[in-house]
């Protein structure tokens, strides 16, 4: 399948935004989120609250920083995220 | 069908075994549908059950039908169940295909096929796996993945066995071929699965 540009469904956002939390190492600030899930501030926000609620990062506030943190739950869905995007990318789809 | 007398009973077997590989796709697709809500997923899924239920029904009911000729006349309507189970099947990865790539052209050329008048629904299930396996090339072609190869070789096995399924009043053996390469076909798309599901 030809690779267009594409508008990334809210999934694909919050996996991105869980990758680059991941790649941080439980040591993630909002700014690095910011520029490698590439989103706007308000965006990132909102999508920070929705992964809280859905418990699958954490937030810790030290020295007036806040930094985000993968919880189990949230290490359990990109590994299965990963896989089903393989599983669909196989087939030439993009989730 | 017209299979070879000492093929009867494998050909059942092979289509029971396509249709679990077919179940398991289709019930991985379900799974991602759940975790990430992506349409494509749920077209996948629903295919491949439509498909696992057309090739489990001919495959079970052929069986009792070889030893009962009263049968006979389920034993084609289970044919004709699986046959356009396969339609929809193939007709709705297809939609999905089109709908990803929003191909207007691939569009407009599948419209023409089907506006042409076939009455032969094996050939009509042909084309749709024939485009299924040159999309899967393109994929394949553009990624250069295994797990992308293996599904251009699962489609291309497919698009095959159902070419073989045209021929059998030319030749028997072919209706031997066809499920050879049907149950070959399902068997690359299943070690795709187990190789994406075993990825740590």
């Amino acid at each position: 399948m030809t690779d267009k540009t594409r508008y990334r469904s809210q999934m694909r956002i919050l996996a991105d935004i869980l990758q680059v939390i991941e790649r941080e190492r439980g040591n993630a600030k909002p700014t690095h989120i910011l520029y490698g899930a590439n989103l706007s501030h308000d965006r990132l926000m909102k999508y920070l609250m929705q992964l809280k609620e859905l418990g699958l990062i954490k937030e810790t506030v030290a020295s007036d920083k806040t930094v985000y943190s993968l919880t189990d739950k949230g290490e359990e869905f990109l590994k299965e995220f990963r896989k089903i995007s393989k599983f669909a990318e196989a087939f030439g789809f993009v989730v | 069908m017209l299979a070879p007398h000492w093929f009867a009973g494998f050909d059942s077997l092979m289509q029971i075994v396509d249709a679990a590989i077919a179940f398991t796709i289709g019930y991985y697709a379900l799974r991602g549908y759940k975790l990430i809500k992506d349409r494509t997923l749920f077209f996948l899924h629903f295919s491949f059950v439509l498909l696992g239920v057309g090739l489990l029904v001919d495959g079970v009911v052929t069986i009792p039908a070889l030893a009962f000729r009263g049968l006979l006349p389920i034993m084609a309507l289970s044919y004709h169940l699986r046959i356009t189970a396969e339609i929809v099947a193939y007709g709705l990865l297809v939609f999905a295909y089109l709908k990803q790539t929003r191909s207007l052209m691939v569009s407009a050329a599948l419209a023409t096929l089907f506006l042409e008048y076939n009455p032969f629904l094996e050939i009509v299930v042909f084309f749709l796996v024939a485009y299924l396996a040159v999309q899967a090339a393109i994929n394949y072609s553009a990624k250069k993945e295994r797990n992308s190869l293996l599904v251009m070789v699962g489609f291309v096995l497919l698009s095959v066995s159902h070419m073989f399924f045209i021929l059998p009043p030319v030749v028997r053996l072919f209706i031997v071929m066809a499920h050879v390469a049907q149950l070959m076909g399902f068997v690359a798309l299943l070690v795709m699965l187990v190789k994406v599901a075993g990825t740590k």
